[in-house]
């Protein structure tokens, strides 16, 4: 093992135990990869770092890396997240740093590489703008904007308190507590998975936000904390009679987070280890996948609605019915078809590890896995503990 | 190869002190990467050394020796009653020891972040240490009994950890909050169950047992007596803002009377760490890091008056001298040294360790050039629109370490304390490193 006595955090001192080389055989290339092959793509299996930029994205090291999203430019953004920041891939293969100075903060909104985040959890590109990149800044309680044009953060949901407020006026003053997901509708309407309150909110093309599922704080309770209404309830009927239970504060890991598949919004229910839909035209919600209540990995070639889930904290589709769930605490990605069958397409469900680059991504062994993503047959995987984006060829 | 091997040693033996060179490094030291190396770390009176971290910013799992374990932001080092250090890894989520063997050990932490374990048992009677998720630890105090106390500082609880049984759980706090409300008169006793924090960064155990809290955001210094299991504030009027000017509502912060007077802890959202207490010998006194007011102030426990001690409240500069005419900026750490009256103070922005004779109010630099140290950060951007983040310098071999600490940069140190045998450890914060000078 080569030591690191004598290194004390110099340029390129990234004297590692092992220099990673760059990928070979069917990780070469994983676009043109055999079906079903799993690779990393970013990061260095196991190594926890803050990395300097300019390396290739294989010999970068992240830090608890929960999502990704891949841009309308092609380019893989990655969310860095215990180094509260947000880097990119570049067309060299090389990663750069877009947002965030690797310490802890809120802003202040103006130059990115000046800001500071405090574990932001989910990435979006605007769908009419493909230079403005929505970040929801989970504990910043906030909904920021990247300008990739001008590399300037820009606040803009949230005044940044941790409550609940501000339906019916202007985004900007809204406040959430610890919003986690975000999606866009075709028309640029910006939904959020404002988790501890246990609702989901929009905002429209006014700027005015409101919630069209869960059941909003009604007040606080004597010990002046928010008197959030989580629960499981409401399938069926409107969604503004439903329950969620998406976490509880700091204590809750971050799930929740939403996709959107024509006019229905999924909505990842973590801590009631289901996935639900919302009717965007009809207001309704169901029940799609998860038997609830308690976790569990069962059910395999049968109704995802009566299947366990171990954690649904992200979800993805692919424009023909079919559903993606990271089932993070199982350790794998689930996959509902569009007659509603449940399956396991990457990992070894309830078998953590961190193995099985170049094979079959059914073969793989991946820890607690957060965010996944779907760009055409590439499903890319935030392998979040193993501090690595994986990408498997469907 | 000998003088490499030897500077390894000293290198090593930094982690204990001095002295305890009783290890042999068995490693094979590889040169191939062009790594600069130290080659030698006189322990000499003034002198700076390497104490643990690599200045590699993660974490590369414990069982490593202390020279090889990367760190993450490390706020504070303490030391047990026997001289053990405890370090808050803080953007590690993590506390972490180094134990006799200089190898690193976890014992409060996960791979994760969050708030406990996932059961919840940290609540009640207590779960293992490494299964209790932390989020942003700042520093930590042994009572008498062994246990370790943690301000658990981003999830706003006083978390209690048991070397003997690897245990912890929560002492105090719930969500962020302020309960139970303030008294009138201010600094009455109340029962301290259910009691709420917001972001305590500090805690001190006074010889009585009690534990006094720098409740950051909520802008007090408050006592928990662990008999009566009461809560008192002793210091502060819940109001931000800097001594001599306006609180956040306009208000005048004019009074230095302690259930009076502003306290310009950070309290922005997501502020970083900031506000530091320490006894006097006596405990008569208490000094005080009030940290966006870059000033240090005493508090008199008998007359609860406070004084400005040194700094000029508000104004942040750099400059020796004594009292008001001394300047900091953000002073965020502090130790004292009963032997020599001394506080040293971890004077952040400054990049520098400043020690600050607490009878005469002279301050002098005791460590750092004031220069950030190079953080060797390879940036390849040529984006001109880019913010220069962090000083791209040449390779700096050491930042110092060999040779006297009022040569050697520092970069952005949050953290100083005083180790068993009065050498003063640095928590480099921003180089991810600590750092030891010897006294």
């Amino acid at each position: 093992m080569r030591s690191l006595l004598l290194s004390f955090g110099l340029l390129a001192c990234t004297g590692e135990p092992d220099d990673t080389d760059a990928p070979t055989g069917p990780c070469a290339d994983p676009a043109s990869a055999p079906q079903g092959t799993i690779c990393s793509v970013v990061g260095r299996m196991g190594w926890a770092k803050l990395s300097d930029d300019g390396l290739p994205a294989t010999n970068s090291e992240l830090y608890l890396p929960i999502d990704m999203t891949v841009g309308p430019d092609g380019l893989l953004y990655v969310i860095d997240w215990n180094n509260h920041r947000i880097r990119r891939r570049e067309a060299d293969g090389t990663l750069q740093t877009l947002a965030g100075t690797g310490f802890l903060g809120d802003g202040p909104p103006g130059p990115a590489l000046a800001a500071n985040f405090n574990h932001p959890t989910n990435l979006k590109f605007h769908p009419a703008n493909d230079q403005l990149l929505y970040i929801a800044a989970w504990h910043n309680s906030r909904i920021e904007k990247l300008d990739l044009e001008t590399g300037e953060l820009h606040f803009e949901c949230g005044n940044g308190d941790r409550a609940y407020g501000g339906d019916g006026g202007p985004a900007a003053n809204a406040i959430f507590d610890l919003p986690a997901g975000i999606e866009f509708d075709d028309d640029g309407t910006l939904y959020i998975s404002d988790t501890a309150n246990q609702i989901i909110r929009v905002v429209d093309d006014t700027g005015t936000i409101r919630t069209v599922a869960g059941t909003p704080p009604p007040g606080l309770l004597p010990n002046g904390q928010t008197d959030r209404r989580y629960g499981w309830e409401g399938d069926g009927a409107d969604a503004l009679a439903a329950k969620f239970n998406m976490g509880w504060g700091q204590r809750g890991y971050p799930g929740g987070r939403i996709v959107r598949d024509g006019r229905t919004l999924y909505i990842a229910d973590s801590y009631n280890f289901v996935v639900r839909a919302l009717d965007l035209d009809t207001g309704v919600i169901t029940h799609v996948a998860g038997l609830g209540l308690i976790p569990g990995y069962e059910g395999d070639g049968g109704p995802a609605a009566t299947a366990k889930l171990g954690f649904p904290a992200d979800l993805a589709v692919d424009g023909q019915g079919n559903l993606y769930i990271a089932d993070t605490f199982n350790h794998c990605v689930r996959k509902v078809d569009s007659s509603g069958t449940i399956s396991t397409v990457a990992g070894v469900c309830m078998e953590p590890g961190a193995d099985g680059d170049g094979g079959q991504a059914l073969d793989a062994h991946m820890l607690n896995p957060f965010g996944i993503e779907l760009a055409g047959d590439l499903l890319y995987i935030a392998d979040t503990e193993n501090q690595v984006i994986r990408v498997v060829r469907l | 190869m000998n003088l490499l091997r030897s500077a390894a040693l000293l290198a090593l033996s930094a982690c204990t002190g001095p002295s305890s060179v009783d290890t042999d490094p068995a490693e094979e030291t590889d040169l191939s990467t062009g790594m600069q190396v130290i080659t030698d770390c006189d322990p000499a009176v003034g002198n700076i050394c390497p104490f643990a971290g690599t200045g590699d910013a993660g974490f590369n799992g414990d069982g490593r020796s202390c020279m090889e374990t990367w760190l993450s932001h490390p706020m504070s080092v303490t030391f047990s009653p026997y001289g053990k250090p405890v370090i808050a890894d803080w953007n590690n989520h993590k506390l972490r020891v180094i134990e006799a063997d200089q190898t690193v050990t976890t014992i409060m932490g996960t791979a994760f972040i969050g708030d406990g374990d996932f059961e919840m048992l940290d609540i009640a009677e207590g779960a293992p240490g490494t299964t209790i998720n932390l989020n942003h630890p700042t520093q930590q105090r042994y009572f008498p009994s062994g246990d370790l106390l943690s301000a658990s500082w981003h999830t706003h609880k006083l978390r209690i950890w048991s070397p003997s049984t690897g245990i912890g759980r929560v002492m105090v706090g719930s969500a962020l909050g302020f309960s139970p409300l303030e008294t009138e008169p201010p600094g009455l006793p109340q029962s301290a169950v259910g009691m709420q924090l917001n972001q305590p960064r500090w805690v001190e155990i006074d010889s009585a047992g009690n534990v006094i809290i720098v409740d950051m955001r909520n802008e007090l210094i408050r006592k928990l007596d662990m008999i009566t299991w009461e809560i008192s504030t002793i210091a502060g009027s819940g109001r931000h803002g800097v001594l001599g000017g306006l609180d956040d509502d306009g208000a005048p912060c004019d009074s230095e009377a302690a259930f009076e007077t502003c306290f310009a802890f950070p309290n922005n959202m997501n502020p970083e760490p900031g506000g530091a207490i320490q006894f006097s010998a006596d405990e008569s006194e208490l000094y005080i890091a009030d940290s966006e007011a870059h000033i240090i102030r005493v508090l008199d426990m008998a007359s609860g008056q406070t004084r400005v001690l040194a700094g000029s409240p508000g104004v942040a500069g750099d400059v020796d001298a004594a009292g008001r005419d001394a300047r900091f900026h953000f002073p965020t750490g502090l130790a004292f040294d009963a032997g020599t009256d001394t506080l040293f103070v971890a004077d952040a922005y400054n990049n520098k360790i400043r020690a600050l004779d607490v009878n005469s109010g002279e301050v002098t630099t005791f460590a750092g050039t004031g220069e950030a140290t190079c953080h060797g950060e390879a940036s390849a951007t040529d984006d001109t629109t880019a913010a220069v983040l962090v000083p791209r310098c040449p390779a700096q071999a050491t930042a110092g370490d060999g040779g006297p600490a009022l040569e050697a940069t520092l970069f952005r140190p949050y953290g100083v304390d005083i180790d068993l045998d009065g050498n003063v450890v640095i928590s480099d914060t921003f180089d991810h490193r600590l750092r030891v000078v010897y006294r």
